[in-house]
């Protein structure tokens, strides 16, 4: 009789034991880590700005470009000449007034006010610096480049395409 | 005629102060123990496969995406093995170890957007693509181990691409997964 009472309390202890067993689980927990290093893009690696024809001395033309940039850095900009023009509108030896704005609400205080010289010394290309105002979770910047351009008030300027380059540079440390 | 059982038996009866027979139990003792432990194995055969066990080696793991992203658009990836110890077949489920924590985030509140991938031999269905983060966590989607063990080891993998039209705050960025084993 003890093996017996033995068994039924066995029988009473296992099979609930059992049936809490079933469907039972282990868990592990992973983390995973990235990282996204600052980094500064321009949406369009050789923009360009058209000004209207010239038709008359003395006369001032100006157009626009929307620069967009993806950035996650308050970066620097910095305008530069590299085709030895300065950034004034040239064809040959002749060259026409060309005067620099950047304006847009992301350059914040840096924006221009008022138009910027070319030629030598000018002051866009001089110790001339702009800021994005970078905010968290944003990316996406505009700054608008305004350029304009006049022929002179004393003669007739060459007919003909005038061009130059201006590169502007985005740093940051 | 008597057996030797039948004479314990007898023995018992007649002298019940006196304890257990000297030669055991009787058979008819003998038979109910065995119905009971046949009762027994009855009732535990279906859940005899409850008693295997399962258990990742490790409660944590981490994976990490050693390359940074450098620019929009960008993909980079990292694995960990991961080792589930087991003795019978079990099915592996993903979850999210909180709301949303499947995508990588920054502190910024900032996301990437993240994609998995579960593999290894011991896996009936590994995957063979990327999973999208919200499929990867979704209680539709498990992994099937029908080996026996003892050692299955799992690769996760996992994705990470920067927006194609904006930058991405810049820092670290994580997400946690949880992986039940379950059999």
């Amino acid at each position: 009789m003890r093996n017996l009472r033995f068994a039924v309390l066995a029988a009473c202890l296992l099979v609930p034991s059992m049936a809490l067993a079933g469907g039972s689980g282990t868990n592990t927990t992973v983390t995973v880590n990235a990282t996204v290093e600052q980094f500064f893009e321009w949406t369009d690696i050789s923009p360009s700005i058209n000004l209207p024809n010239f038709t008359a001395s003395n006369q001032t033309k100006g157009s626009s470009v929307l620069l967009t940039v993806w950035t996650n850095v308050g970066a620097t900009i910095t305008p530069s000449v590299t085709d030895g023009k300065n950034a004034a509108l040239t064809k040959g030896t002749e060259v026409l007034t060309t005067e620099y704005k950047m304006t847009g609400a992301d350059l914040g205080g840096t924006a221009d006010a008022a138009w910027k010289g070319s030629g030598a010394g000018g002051a866009f290309i001089t110790a001339n610096t702009y800021t994005v105002q970078q905010a968290g979770g944003t990316g996406v910047y505009t700054m608008t480049m305004n350029a304009q351009a006049t022929t002179s008030a004393t003669k007739a300027n060459d007919s003909g395409d005038y061009s130059c380059q201006v590169v502007l540079t985005a740093t940051w440390s | 005629m008597l057996d030797a059982r039948n004479q314990g038996w007898i023995g018992r009866q007649q002298a019940p102060a006196l304890g257990p027979p000297p030669n055991g139990p009787s058979q008819t003792v003998r038979e109910a123990c065995l119905g009971i432990l046949g009762c027994l194995l009855i009732l535990a055969g279906p859940c005899l496969h409850a008693w295997a066990l399962a258990e990742w080696t490790q409660p944590n793991y981490s994976v990490t995406v050693a390359a940074p992203l450098i620019k929009t658009g960008d993909v980079q990836s990292g694995s960990a093995v991961l080792t589930l110890n087991h003795d019978g077949p079990v099915t592996i489920q993903v979850a999210a170890a909180s709301s949303g924590s499947e995508v990588l985030n920054s502190s910024t509140h900032d996301t990437l957007t993240t994609s998995y991938k579960l593999t290894g031999p011991a896996l009936s269905n590994p995957d063979s693509e990327w999973v999208p983060s919200a499929t990867f966590v979704s209680p539709a989607t498990s992994y099937s181990i029908q080996s026996i063990g003892p050692a299955s080891q799992l690769t996760l993998w996992a994705r990470a691409q920067t927006a194609a039209a904006r930058a991405n705050d810049s820092g670290n960025y994580t997400a946690s997964l949880v992986l039940t084993a379950s059999w």
